[in-house]
């Protein structure tokens, strides 16, 4: 469903990927695992469109959207939850919702609205509230339903658990893996690479701007070198 | 220092609530661009200026006066919609330090243009009430003040309406609070600034088109209304347009009030002694939010 070949990219003189080769199944969930700076968060940029990618394919259903801008990426499907959830603070919860479905039909929009509110009963009590004013668990709620209201096929997750307490951790991970057993395609980037194991179904880790190792998730939870350098075993 | 009296004070605060009005709108366009791109336009005041010049040369040359505003507006915005391609995107990728640097440029190209164009010579026109005056409890207010104030108030409550209600009023807000995120919903980011920079261009010339009848406008003005713009604009909180109509007001009602209570000559240092003041105690603005840490 989702197909990376030979993806390059950086900023600047900085290469950070060096041919990184990703395929996630439709209706599977890969997770994307490596240490700080191993190009995780580059990744996601570069497949949602906010990098340019300077070689290499990216393949959705087939169709090679590596030269589109982000917004023709949704048409294709394609959506992302950025790194550090990035809600649009001075807006109310219901205009972050509403501005997820920028491009999405208004009947289309509704359907998604009751779907993420269903799914995060949390927002639909703060709908009037301004974005900024949320606790960090509920900003990661509302960054994942703004993302859910263009009713993607495909969703990026760039570290959903950064910063936030472990209870609320495990509470997004269960609704990730809720999305994905409704069978939503998800590719998760996560450093907590315990969790990420357990709702992928196959994982892939960086180093070094390259896929160093990849498998099944119960392969690599059990690969020595896996588990002494991301699981900390 | 002159005697307090009632009907005088009554017609300063008048007065400086119509050029309060004036600079808040200016502060407006500030606001609008800063937000959009974080730089600093400095041809601000410069459309100000160019809104009644245009107009008043339409004027002279016969036409309705009405019909020439009209048209000076739409060529300002043209111009504010010329100068977003130009400093922003030709530059792609430009920093806000370059696009206010280009900002500048485009600034004293304006004036230039117009010294050679239309001349050197204040000039104006009747507003839509002439020369009225009101007598309001023994003040008496040009009926032009009130246009002012009215043009004003519509202008900011149209704006306001636009942002809160409409979808593309909507995506502005969002890509002037996180062009990434914006991007990632489908937002043309892009598309946004340019209608920051048309609409920034469009609160200048209706700040030029209804304080010219008043005061009267020349080449050079645009440069002055453009810092008692900013000013406004930082009082209020840069990026926060509110902010800047409200700091506008407070502006231009100190200097009238210092205008007539201490000295005319000492209204304009007013301007920068609150700006200095503001920047001391408080300088993300009177109404500015400090911006909240992300983690």
């Amino acid at each position: 469903m989702l197909e990376v070949r030979g993806l390059t990219a950086g900023y600047g003189s900085a290469t950070v990927l060096r041919g990184v080769d990703l395929a996630v199944p439709r209706g599977g969930c890969v997770c994307l695992l490596g240490a700080n700076g191993a190009g995780k968060t580059t990744t996601m940029r570069a497949l949602s469109g906010l990098l340019r990618v300077r070689a290499g394919r990216v393949l959705v259903e087939g169709r090679d959207i590596t030269d589109l801008p982000p917004e023709a990426r949704l048409e294709a499907g394609l959506a992302m939850v950025p790194e550090g959830r990035r809600v649009f603070a001075p807006l109310t919860v219901a205009e972050n919702l509403a501005i997820g479905a920028y491009r999405a039909d208004p009947a289309a929009a509704r359907r998604a609205r009751e779907h993420v509110l269903a799914l995060f009963p949390r927002l639909a009590e703060r709908l009037s509230q301004e974005a900024g004013t949320l606790s960090g668990g509920e900003q990661q709620m509302l960054a994942i339903g703004r993302a859910l209201m263009g009713g993607p096929r495909i969703l990026l997750l760039d570290e959903p658990s950064m910063g936030l307490a472990p209870m609320v951790v495990r509470d997004i991970f269960r609704t990730i893996a809720a999305l994905n057993a409704e069978g939503l395609t998800i590719l998760l980037a996560e450093q907590n690479a315990r969790l990420a194991l357990r709702v992928a179904q196959q994982g892939a880790v960086l180093a070094e701007g390259t896929v160093a190792v990849r498998g099944t998730s119960a392969e690599l939870a059990a690969d020595e070198a896996v588990r002494e350098a991301y699981l900390g075993v | 220092m002159p005697p307090m009296d009632a009907a005088a004070l009554l017609q300063v605060l008048f007065g400086g609530l119509g050029t309060g009005a004036i600079y808040g709108l200016v502060g407006l366009g500030f606001s609008l661009i800063y937000r959009a791109t974080g730089a600093v336009n400095f041809a601000q005041g410069e459309w100000v200026m160019l809104a009644g010049m245009a107009t008043a040369a339409g004027h002279m040359a016969g036409f309705a006066t009405g019909l020439a505003g009209a048209a000076s507006l739409l060529l300002v915005v043209a111009v504010g919609v010329a100068s977003y391609l130009l400093a922003v995107q030709r530059l792609r990728d430009a920093s806000p330090l370059l696009i206010t640097m280009v900002s500048i440029g485009i600034a004293i190209f304006t004036k230039g243009a117009i010294m050679v164009t239309l001349g050197k010579n204040p000039t104006g026109y009747p507003g839509p009430l002439g020369d009225a005056v009101l007598r309001i409890a023994g003040a008496a207010i040009p009926a032009q003040s009130l246009i002012v104030l009215a043009a004003c108030a519509g202008f900011i409550f149209a704006l306001q309406v636009f942002f809160a209600r409409s979808r593309t009023g909507l995506a502005l807000r969002a890509a002037a609070a996180d062009r990434d995120a914006a991007a990632l919903v489908g937002v043309p980011v892009q598309r946004m600034v340019m209608l920051s920079f048309g609409l920034a261009a469009a609160a200048g010339a209706v700040a030029g088109l209804v304080i010219t009848p008043l005061t009267l406008i020349d080449y050079n003005q645009g440069t002055m209304l453009g810092f008692k713009g900013f000013s406004a604009a930082m009082l209020g909180g840069m990026g926060h347009p509110l902010g800047a109509v409200a700091g506008g007001l407070l502006l231009g009602t100190l200097e009238g009030l210092a205008g007539y209570a201490i000295s005319s000559r000492f209204k304009e240092a007013v301007a920068f002694l609150l700006l200095l003041a503001v920047l001391f105690l408080r300088p993300s603005g009177l109404f500015g939010k400090r911006k909240a840490e992300r983690v």
